[in-house]
């Protein structure tokens, strides 16, 4: 046996030993998630006659006029290629304001996962011996950033240590920070224009998504969730203290030293919710601060331009992404939904799908604003809650093992 | 019920004949990709994608005798879409040996196994599908030039190109070997 055989022979073998084939564990979600799909029609005619019924004539045609066939066609090609050039840009959806359904991210046993909610097809983002959770889509999409640890918690009881990683759709690891100790894992969110990631825990940490850069900002954060202002890129809206007070205090990340106080504390205890999608309102939930915060909640509505404001009688809000509306929970711990322009909070379900509007990871607003997920009491008791109150507690199969983040695509 | 009764049916919509087809073919086609793909999640992956265009698909499928023909098709060229999409990711999953080595020399295999592995990496994700469909699933030329929808004297010229360039690149890395151990022994 020459050389050249002796190759094929142990190529052979070494295919044998390596891949020893085996029934994949994950066989039945693929059949399942296969047949969920529409088959493709076949309308070659032979396929709904047979081809003894059908005819084919000879025809005479007229001389075709080749030339003006010529410079027609170039000229479509040109036409098809610039098409393929315009169409193969990646439309983006805009950072704020609505958007299209993409995929869901969750993460699932340590591992990352993504679920077409249209087809049910879900793919592993991360798998290994890592534990990856906290999945988070850029505004735009296109990126999706997660928490990496190598354990749930550290023997001498400390909070685990983690990583900021970012990948892109194709799961290229795109940068990756240094460990952050102490991670509050509600605090977590994608500046607008997709360059930074800020994260609280101990401190206010601003993770740099396109080296992975890490710093820590100088000022007195007091936890709980923060929103980065839509339309300023590097402004962030938290609860702190600042130079005149406590309550709610805008920094731009970027320039030291600028946090001020938009709305103080007084007898209340104020919670940020978020921002509408012009940047110029900012949306908050205040608390009795005498009462161990316990008490009626309330939500405002503050133009920070004109200072005027609505109050709603409800508490927690979560805006939609078209600004009009807000998800609350009203004083029967029911989910209600209210204008951002004032007015009651209109119950859609009852308490039991309420979340309990103390984490900002409890509820979110699917990106066309069609339908609002809610996390209820416990984190892996998921509900899809729709705005107009018309299905109460759907539970589609897709968001069965999780659901975190909705990636926001081009309407 | 034979294969081409469930691939009838199957083109008809039935889901159960479809899951016959996968259960039939899918420890097979699993093997392919990871072969070619060298990682289990990229497999499931292709696998995954393998099988939804195959559904997708399946009315369009002329005749129900050329089902596995097809099937691998399929597997192949969505192993070879995984690569292209995965381009810039770095590899962090470790290829774990799937199966206990089972020769009795286990350090000399071992060592014939790693150097094979280096050297198949070093090929053309294109040409480690024509050696795997060759030599693993053990298809000659003319099945190889109908399931990669090639000339049948193209597929064996990449066949032996393939198989060339993995020799090339053993005997490379037999030479680096060699110089590492002289270096060693100055």
């Amino acid at each position: 046996m020459n050389r050249f055989d002796a190759l094929e022979r142990d190529l052979t073998a070494w295919f044998d030993e390596t891949a020893m084939p085996r029934r994949p564990d994950y066989t039945t979600e693929i059949i399942e998630s296969a047949v969920a799909l529409p088959q493709r029609r076949w309308m070659a005619v032979e396929r709904w006659f047979p081809m003894n019924v059908v005819e084919f004539r000879r025809r005479t045609f007229p001389p075709f006029p080749w030339r003006t066939a010529a410079v027609v066609i170039a000229l479509l090609v040109l036409l098809v290629a610039g098409l393929v050039y315009v169409g193969s840009r990646p439309r983006l959806p805009p950072p704020f304001g609505l958007a299209g359904n993409g995929l869901v991210a969750y993460a699932k046993d340590g591992d990352i996962f993504t679920v077409d909610p249209a087809s049910g097809v879900r793919r592993w983002v991360t798998s290994g011996d890592d534990i990856d959770e906290l999945p988070r889509w850029s505004l735009d999409g296109t990126r999706l950033a997660f928490l990496r640890g190598t354990q749930l918690t550290p023997a001498d009881g400390t909070r685990p240590l983690r990583r900021v990683v970012i990948v892109d759709r194709e799961r290229n690891v795109l940068a990756a920070s240094v460990s952050i100790d102490s991670i509050d894992p509600d605090a977590f969110a994608w500046s607008p224009d997709g360059r930074y990631i800020a994260i609280g825990g101990r401190g206010l940490f601003v993770v740099d998504t396109v080296d992975g850069g890490l710093r820590t900002l100088d000022v007195a954060y007091q936890g709980l969730d923060f929103y980065w202002r839509p339309g300023h890129p590097s402004e962030l809206l938290f609860r702190g203290g600042a130079a005149d007070g406590e309550g709610l205090v805008l920094v731009d990340v970027d320039r030291p030293g600028s946090a001020r106080l938009v709305a103080e504390d007084g007898g209340d205890y104020l919670r940020p919710n978020g921002w509408t999608p012009d940047g110029r309102r900012i949306v908050y939930t205040l608390l009795d601060a005498g009462v161990d915060s316990t008490g009626p909640a309330r939500i405002r509505v503050l133009d920070l331009t004109t200072e005027a404001f609505v109050d709603i009688d409800a508490g927690y809000a979560d805006v939609s992404n078209d600004g009009t509306r807000l998800l609350a929970v009203d004083h029967a711990g029911r989910p209600c939904i209210a204008s951002t322009e004032g007015g009651p909070c209109v119950p859609i379900a009852d308490a039991a799908l309420g979340h309990e509007g103390t984490w900002a990871g409890g509820t979110f607003w699917a990106p066309d604003d069609r339908s609002i997920l809610v996390a209820a009491a416990a984190p892996d008791d998921l509900t899809l809650l729709d705005p107009a109150g018309d299905i109460t507690g759907a539970s589609p199969s897709w968001m069965a093992d999780g659901a975190e983040s909705w990636q926001r695509v081009a309407p | 019920m034979d294969q081409r009764e469930l691939v009838e049916r199957a083109r008809r919509g039935d889901h159960d004949a479809f899951a016959h087809l996968v259960e039939a073919s899918i420890s097979r086609l699993e093997a392919v990709a990871r072969l070619i793909l060298r990682d289990p999640e990229l497999a499931r992956d292709a696998v995954q994608d393998a099988y939804i265009r195959a559904w997708r698909d399946l009315p369009s499928l002329r005749d129900p005798d050329r089902i596995d023909h097809w099937l691998h098709r399929l597997t192949v060229n969505a192993s070879l879409d995984v690569v292209r999409r995965r381009r810039r990711r770095p590899i962090e999953v470790d290829l774990a040996p799937m199966v206990s080595p089972m020769v009795a020399d286990e350090s000399r295999h071992v060592a014939d196994r790693d150097t094979l592995e280096r050297g198949f990496r070093h090929l053309r994700p294109e040409q480690r599908a024509i050696l795997v469909l060759h030599y693993y699933l053990g298809l000659p030329a003319s099945a190889l030039a109908e399931t990669l929808q090639i000339p049948q004297g193209t597929a064996q010229s990449r066949l032996y190109r393939a198989l060339s360039d993995l020799r090339v690149a053993l005997e490379a890395d037999a030479r680096s070997a060699g110089s590492f151990r002289q270096e060693v022994v100055a």
